[in-house]
């Protein structure tokens, strides 16, 4: 066709003959005005653009998953070779502590003993150490399969209770639960991870983020407390708490706290022992099973634990296992009321429940005392207070002592006798002290009111005569020998010949036999700085029951009255 | 703090009077007999001890300047000081009157006057010495503090 042209640079005729000469052709070519998007050149180039993304990302991701890859075979390898190693290291240690319980059990001399000791010792720290971090390569390494069982949450807390009871007990650490369970239902969980992480959990207790397995320094852990937060039909969540009255974890170490490995800081280990594993295991297993755990600590206070370990548990069918009780608990605590006295206020508590349980409630009639602190000097003396406050006014009925102790040795409980005893044998006793002396007489009386008797002073031999006209209420007498005007002797052989004359008396008018034949013989007993002319064989000859040198210590004081209240004294009604 | 630093001269002080022969064995006796119910039963058994001391000096003052010195009352008095003051500790003051005694039982006169202003001398070193103590004593008590307990390896 032929059009109309504007430019005429741009046209161009075509010298295409098409062969008829007859018709004049003539074809023109010309330029577009607008250049045309060259979309297929655009699109092809995006499209091939994309194209080469994605391969380059399809490309990285698989390099990546080489790396992990990579990275998972090395971790595996690792925790292969620990593992393998580890295993191989038991091996032998377990031979290694085999001999060396049966070489202790052979005659050794000391120094064997002490040098077979410390080779146990180090044996069965480096087993701990092995098989903590056998656990933490098992955990690690996905080895750990859940399987779902029921289980009784009560008897699962005593079984680990009594496993740690023997750790707990040789350390010193008091290891209880606080017992406030209020469900009583079956729940499906699985039961070898919830014993092991407990026991991991016990192990964990918080003691600055370390284990406690080489902890001696925390005297009181107590409270493994599992409290029912929802009791629904759908499902009950169990939060298990572990409580310590330790150090605390200080705030730099919290966020180390469930990292494998890390303990607060370099010195834990050597103040407390323990890996820094326990907690770790703990949280993988936790989390394992889909729970969650978190801690509160108080620096010097000490730190408490708590896991969910599940979202819900679901009801099992309910099984009652009662266990018969053997023997009655001994009924006469019935109704009794008792005072406990324990110097940490969480153990008190547990202490206080378990009193409960026995059926007394809480007000003296028997007085319950923590070991440690009965034979501990203050606390020990506090309590004698305790008792002789009581004595100053009226008759009493003594309370019953016992002492709460986790374990208690033969000596500790003699000792502990002792003391009580101590107190027993002289409350209500009323005791005479004679010395011309006022010091000595403050002195004298001053003892003898710390052990519990009530004390009378006189100041001379005449005055004793007089207090000690018949019938007295004295138990018994401490006489100062040398006195102005009447000594010592002089008073006793007074005093001895007023009994006579006494007793003749009485025995003239009855004629019964010995037993029943009431003599007046007060114990009386000298008190003298001067051991060479008041020789034992003096006192007794003028009648003296006994001797005290002065200044006397206390327990010499004690012990030479005490055998004579041992006897069944004259007392007064 | 403050209370700590009168607790410490309080422990140092009193080791040092035991160190120096002072106080002995029985003081500590006499510390481990108070107790809540007994609060002040060192500060009145010591001041008992004044009282008794100052009278027994004053008697012996006067009975040795008579003409005729009566030994017999004389040794009494020492004996009466001898108990007190081992009864409470004070050993220096124990071991003047042990002294004195034997030159009473020569009936030595100059010996008993020389002894006398020993046992004197002794007597209010150590009168001294506890008001210190109980001074140390009521200031920690005063500042809210408790009175620390002596570990002495006795």
């Amino acid at each position: 066709m032929v059009t109309k042209i504007k430019m005429v640079a741009l046209v161009h005729e075509s010298k295409l003959d098409f062969g008829d000469p007859f018709r004049k052709h003539k074809m023109i070519c010309r330029y577009h005005p607008k250049a045309p998007t060259p979309w297929t050149t655009l699109t092809t180039a995006f499209l091939f653009f994309v194209i080469c993304l994605l391969v380059g990302y399809i490309l990285y991701g698989v390099a990546i998953q080489i790396v992990e890859v990579e990275d998972d075979f090395h971790e595996m390898q690792e925790l292969k070779f620990l593992a393998t190693v580890s295993h191989e290291i038991r091996t032998p240690m377990n031979g290694i502590l085999g001999m060396l319980v049966l070489l202790l059990d052979t005659d050794l001399s000391s120094t064997q003993r002490d040098y077979a000791q410390t080779a146990q010792v180090c044996g069965k720290a480096l087993i701990t150490l092995i098989n903590e971090v056998l656990d933490q390569a098992k955990i690690e390494g996905g080895k750990l399969e859940l399987e779902t069982v029921s289980f009784n949450l009560r008897s699962i807390f005593d079984d680990v209770l009594s496993l740690f009871s023997e750790k707990s007990r040789n350390k010193g650490v008091e290891f209880t639960e606080r017992g406030h369970i209020f469900v009583k239902v079956l729940a499906e969980n699985e039961k070898p991870a919830t014993e092991a992480k407990s026991e991991n959990y016990l192990n964990g207790g918080p003691d600055e983020g370390v284990l406690i397995s080489g902890a001696r320094h925390f005297k009181i852990l107590s409270g493994y407390e599992a409290a029912d937060e929802q009791n629904t039909s759908r499902g009950v969540t169990l939060m298990v708490s572990v409580e310590d009255t330790g150090i605390g974890i200080p705030l730099i170490a919290q966020e180390r706290v469930f990292m494998p490995f890390m303990q607060a800081d370099s010195s834990t280990s050597r103040n407390y022992g323990g890996t820094g594993i326990g907690l770790s295991i703990t949280k993988c297993l936790v989390e394992l099973m889909g729970g969650h755990i978190g801690f509160i600590t108080r620096p010097q206070v000490g730190s408490i634990l708590i896991h969910h370990p599940f979202e819900s548990f679901k009801k099992a069918s309910y099984m009652i296992q009662k266990k018969t009780v053997s023997e009655d608990l001994p009924s006469g605590f019935t109704g009794s009321k008792a005072i406990v006295v324990d110097g940490k206020p969480i153990a008190a508590s547990a202490s206080r429940k378990m009193v409960l349980l026995v059926g007394s409630k809480i007000l003296p009639d028997i007085i319950l005392v923590k070991k440690d602190l009965w034979l501990s000097g203050e606390d020990g003396g506090s309590s004698l207070q305790m008792f002789n406050g009581k004595q100053n006014g009226h008759v009493f009925k003594l309370p019953k002592v016992i002492l709460l102790a986790t374990n208690i040795t033969n000596a500790e409980l003699e000792k502990a006798r002792q003391q009580v005893s101590q107190i027993r044998v002289y409350s209500g006793k009323k005791i005479l002290v004679v010395d011309d002396n006022m010091v000595n007489r403050r002195v004298a009386a001053g003892a003898l009111k710390k052990f519990g008797a009530a004390v009378e002073c006189a100041e001379s031999g005449k005055a004793a005569l007089k207090l000690l006209q018949l019938p007295h209420c004295f138990d018994a007498c401490f006489m100062d020998i040398q006195m102005p005007e009447m000594d010592g002797f002089e008073a006793t052989r007074q005093i001895r010949m007023l009994e006579g004359q006494a007793n003749e008396q009485m025995n003239g008018s009855i004629k019964e036999d010995s037993a029943s034949r009431g003599e007046w013989h007060v114990p009386i007993l000298a008190m003298t700085a001067d051991v060479i002319h008041a020789t034992s064989h003096e006192c007794l000859k003028c009648g003296m029951d006994g001797y005290v040198s002065k200044p006397f210590k206390e327990e010499n004081l004690y012990q030479a009255v005490a055998k004579f209240f041992k006897s069944n004294p004259i007392s007064c009604s | 703090m403050e209370v700590v630093q009168i607790q410490r001269n309080l422990v140092d002080y009193t080791k040092s009077l035991f160190m120096e022969g002072f106080l002995d064995g029985q003081f500590l006796q006499l510390q481990q007999l108070q107790d809540e119910s007994n609060p002040d039963f060192v500060a009145e058994v010591v001041s008992l001890f004044f009282d008794d001391s100052q009278k027994l000096l004053n008697e012996l003052t006067i009975a040795l300047d008579q003409p005729i010195v009566d030994f017999k009352k004389v040794d009494a008095h020492v004996h009466q000081l001898k108990g007190s003051s081992s009864s409470i500790g004070a050993q220096k003051v124990k071991n003047a009157c042990i002294a004195f005694r034997n030159f009473c039982e020569v009936q030595n006169i100059e010996g008993c006057l020389t002894c006398l202003q020993q046992v004197k001398l002794e007597y209010y070193l150590a009168k001294n010495k506890f008001e210190t103590l109980f001074r140390l004593e009521q200031q920690i008590v005063a500042s809210g503090g408790s009175i620390p307990m002596i570990e002495m390896g006795f």
